[in-house]
């Protein structure tokens, strides 16, 4: 029976400048670190068997990430978390874990159905919260917003071949709505829908917008931060893969936390 | 600054974040004294610098110290930077460098030194040291280019000769007494062995008007810099928290330091000569070491380094001893530097029981005669049995590393390259007995001999670029019918530039200052790399490069560095020499010792 962890982590402040690849390495040190019973895959190269989740742009930050690791023995869900946030670098922390014990636990990609994501903006303008609102409503009315994306096919760079496509994001964007609006600085909430058939980074949603609307933000001091990686459960509704009220953050808050 | 802002517009943010696992962090207080290491490279080499990473710990263990580090901006970074009117910024605090007290460069190779221009300029700070005020943070270089520290002479303030973890501390001692004066604490640190002034120095012509050639101004400073060197490795400060990086880099791993110096005497390797004496650490202190490293970072692999692993006189023990503790936790060991002639199939099973790496050899020369000639003692029935033995063992890539233009080669030496390779994998491959049933994937790298000082082939002539690429075209051509075997080989225009710059003098500073003006940087990187560039500058400086290159030099003849003292005496490195063009071997220094030099210093016989 395999023995696995389901864990959640934040990536913050200038971490989230981290590339996925970076995050992985990080991880596999901690894991080692904090002497976490890691089982390893087979072969001439073995590495602790980690599966993560969609993976995060770089310049995004999120409290909620996920990964699933194999263990060889197995651990507390409390004392996994306490170990790890004992030695991961500041910007990096486990929010929860859960423990399984199962044959097959759905893997976090297929888990990953819909993802929001709280974005903030500068403009060089003051805007309207009604001026914003109507724009996006004309934005989103209807079933349709094309973008032409680029689909590189080939990774080596001297013979790098690009392929442009036309997507419809609109059925991706499950909702979009605006949270605040002071002066120049506005905050929305997105929730885009993550299927086997692709997804849309809420940066291209946010350019889309702004360009349609004539919104003059800048896209490259825009802050994104993912908030919650939902599944569908049996009973068809949206729930966080891990919520994050569990009753064993509950007891890492109260004070059980080792200090050394 | 708004740093966020440039960081979304790079392709790789990581190397500008700083608070890397096991990065320091101080309060700083007026009394602190700002230490700006600076590694004029990218970030994902400069963060595989040993040295760097001793340095940095090293220097923060002072509490009055805090060091911060800073790295070569990529392109885009660059760009950015001066479009916002930012300065270059140290990772720790985001701090210009003007308000550092003291900086530090690393002088890894020649073909970084416009780097160090881009850094001083990218920090508004001049590149003469008689141009930069009381005020500008004191300059210090140091490293393996130092030995011959002409050509950025006019560019630092001190120069470090040998290893500057054993003289580094005391610099600083000597700059808290003379903070406020920058003439006393020049004067006074130039009496510290191992530390050279150049404002302290001046040029006079030799005979011919060739080459400078460097005395003191005054009888203050000494006539001779020597080198400072690490007497007991076992008791010098090595970091067991050390430093690691955002991002992958060059070699991406923990490390353990097994012993300075070499024992061998390859007459073309510098590195081989400058380090001496050969001190080994204690094989206790380096498994409590390796313990300890690996606890404190988590790194999957641990690579024990040396100029030649293989000759670590415990090695068996060692890598058994290590395996033990670190196979369960699934962590790798890899030996670079393993000498054919003595590598033993024992310890390549021992290592690959977790996680097989390629194995590189480096015969350096096709031909026995060759080989003779730059006392790189194996034979080709050595290789061959090496690679044979590994291969059975398992192995199946190979790396396989040689020099052409080296002194005497002729087309038959160069042409022996590709016969070498050919009977290798004849008779290891084709020739395999039928049980074994992997690949053998052979790749050949060839690379241009550069003349280095403290060689004895400081004085040859250098191979001319039509030369070595002639050279270039037979072995491609030869390498060409050889699908299965893959050939690379180096262009001979970087390599010509480093030649110059390697046995250069003091003229090369206004020359290097032009090319940079001319926008030359990055040198060591083929794409950025400005040949034409390089030549207008030596043309507008009235400096003929060749100078340095084309001619061999006169024995009795002064050279640019003769004022610094390696240890190693020229007459050692004349007689070497002479060895060499009759092809005559001389033996390692456990056999016989060769007298060069060493056998006379502190301590005396600390030779192995």
């Amino acid at each position: 029976m395999p023995m696995m962890m389901r864990a959640k982590y934040a990536k913050e402040g200038m971490m989230k400048y981290l590339s996925h690849l970076d995050l992985v390495r990080l991880f596999e040190r901690a894991f080692r670190r904090a002497e976490i019973p890691l089982a390893f895959s087979q072969g001439f190269n073995p590495h602790p068997i980690v599966s993560f989740a969609s993976p995060l742009s770089i310049g995004v930050s999120s409290e909620a990430e996920y990964f699933d690791l194999v263990l060889s023995k197995a651990m507390h869900e409390a004392e996994f978390v306490r170990k790890l946030n004992h030695t991961l670098p500041e910007g990096i922390r486990l929010v929860t874990a859960k423990y399984h014990e199962i044959e097959k636990v759905p893997s976090l990609m297929k888990e990953s159905a819909l993802i929001s994501y709280r974005v903030e903006g500068y403009a060089d303008h003051t805007l309207e919260t009604n001026q914003l609102e109507s724009s996006l409503d004309i934005f989103l009315d209807g079933e349709e917003i094309w973008i032409d994306k680029i689909i590189k096919k080939n990774k080596y760079k001297h013979r790098r071949q690009q392929k442009i496509t036309r997507i419809n994001i609109r059925p991706l964007i499950h909702a979009l709505a605006i949270q605040s609006v002071r002066d120049n600085y506005m905050s929305a909430e997105i929730q885009i829908h993550n299927l086997d058939s692709g997804t849309v980074k809420p940066l291209i949603v946010f350019r889309e917008w702004f360009h349609s609307a004539n919104l003059q933000i800048d896209l490259d001091q825009l802050s994104i931060h993912r908030l919650e990686v939902f599944r569908i459960n049996e009973q068809a509704e949206y729930e966080p893969i891990l919520p994050s009220d569990s009753s064993m953050v509950q007891e890492l808050n109260s004070g059980k936390r080792d200090v050394e | 600054m708004n740093l966020e802002k440039l960081l979304k517009q790079v392709e790789k943010p990581a190397q500008y974040l700083g608070n890397e696992y096991n990065s320091i962090r101080k309060e700083i207080s007026d009394n602190t004294i700002r230490f700006g290491w600076c590694f004029p490279d990218l970030y994902e080499i400069g963060m595989s610098h040993l040295g760097s990473l001793i340095m940095y710990h090293l220097l923060n263990e002072k509490q009055e110290i805090f060091c911060e580090r800073f790295y070569m901006p990529a392109e885009d970074m660059t760009k950015l930077l001066l479009e916002n009117d930012v300065k270059l910024f140290s990772l720790e605090t985001k701090t210009p460098m003007k308000e550092f007290d003291v900086i530090g460069f690393t002088l890894q190779y020649e073909l970084s030194y416009t780097n160090i221009l881009h850094m001083l300029r990218m920090s508004d700070l001049s590149f003469r040291s008689r141009d930069r005020s009381e005020k500008d943070p004191i300059i210090i270089m140091g490293g393996p280019c130092a030995y011959n520290p002409e050509p950025i002479a006019d560019i630092a303030d001190i120069v470090v000769i040998g290893e500057a973890e054993e003289v580094i501390l005391e610099i600083m001692e000597t700059y808290q007494k003379h903070k406020a004066d920058k003439a006393a604490f020049l004067s006074a640190v130039s009496k510290r062995e191992g530390v050279y002034v150049p404002s302290l120095y001046r040029v006079i012509a030799d005979d011919q008007n060739l080459f400078n050639v460097i005395e003191p101004i005054n009888a203050e400073a000494p006539s001779r810099i020597t080198k400072r060197y690490i007497k007991n490795l076992d008791q010098s400060y090595y970091p067991d928290k050390p430093l690691m990086p955002h991002m992958k880099t060059v070699h991406d791993r923990a490390t353990i330091e097994l012993f300075r110096g070499c024992i061998r005497g390859c007459r073309f390797c510098q590195a081989g000569m400058i380090y001496r004496p050969v001190r080994e650490k204690g094989k206790e202190k380096l498994l409590s070491d390796a313990k300890t490293i690996i606890q404190n970072t988590g790194y999957d692999e641990l690579s024990l380094t040396s100029l030649s692993t293989s000759d670590y006189t415990k090695l068996f023990d060692l890598s058994n001893e290590l395996m033990k503790d670190l196979e369960s936790q699934k962590v790798g060991l890899s030996l670079p530097s393993l000498r054919l002639d003595n590598m033993t199939l024992d310890i390549l099973k021992q290592v690959q029981r977790v996680r097989k790496s390629g194995l590189t050899f480096a015969p350096e020369a096709g031909s026995q005669r060759l080989r003779d000639v730059i006392n790189k003692g194996i034979s080709e029935e050595d290789l061959i049995l090496s690679v044979k033995e590994a291969y059975q063992a398992g192995w199946s890539q190979v790396k396989l590393y040689f020099m052409i233009g080296l002194p005497t080669e002729t087309m038959e030496d160069v042409e022996a390259i590709y016969q070498l390779v050919s009977k290798l994998d004849h008779d290891v491959f084709q020739k395999r007995d039928p049980i074994y049933k992997h690949p053998l994937k052979i790749s050949v790298s060839v690379s241009n001999f550069v003349p280095k000082p403290f060689t004895p082939f400081q004085w040859s002539q250098h191979d001319t670029m039509e030369n070595l690429a002639e050279k270039h075209r037979v072995l491609k051509e030869k390498f060409r019918k050889r699908r299965s075997i893959q050939f690379s080989y180096h262009d001979p225009e970087t390599s010509f530039l480093e030649g110059v710059f390697a046995r250069g003098d003091r003229k090369l500073s206004e020359v290097l200052i032009r090319a940079y003006e001319k926008g030359c940087r990055f040198d060591g990187w083929a794409e950025n790399f400005n040949f034409d560039a390089w030549m207008e500058a030596f043309q507008e400086m009235k400096v003929d490069p060749n100078l340095y290159t084309s001619v061999e030099r006169p024995i009795e003849k002064p050279l640019p560095w003769d004022h610094i003292n390696a240890l190693v005496t020229k007459e050692f490195l004349a007689r070497e020499y002479e060895k060499s063009l009759q092809a005559q071997k001389t033996p390692h220094c456990r056999e016989q010792c060769s007298g060069c030099g060493l056998q006379f210093g502190e301590g005396g016989g600390i030779c192995p």
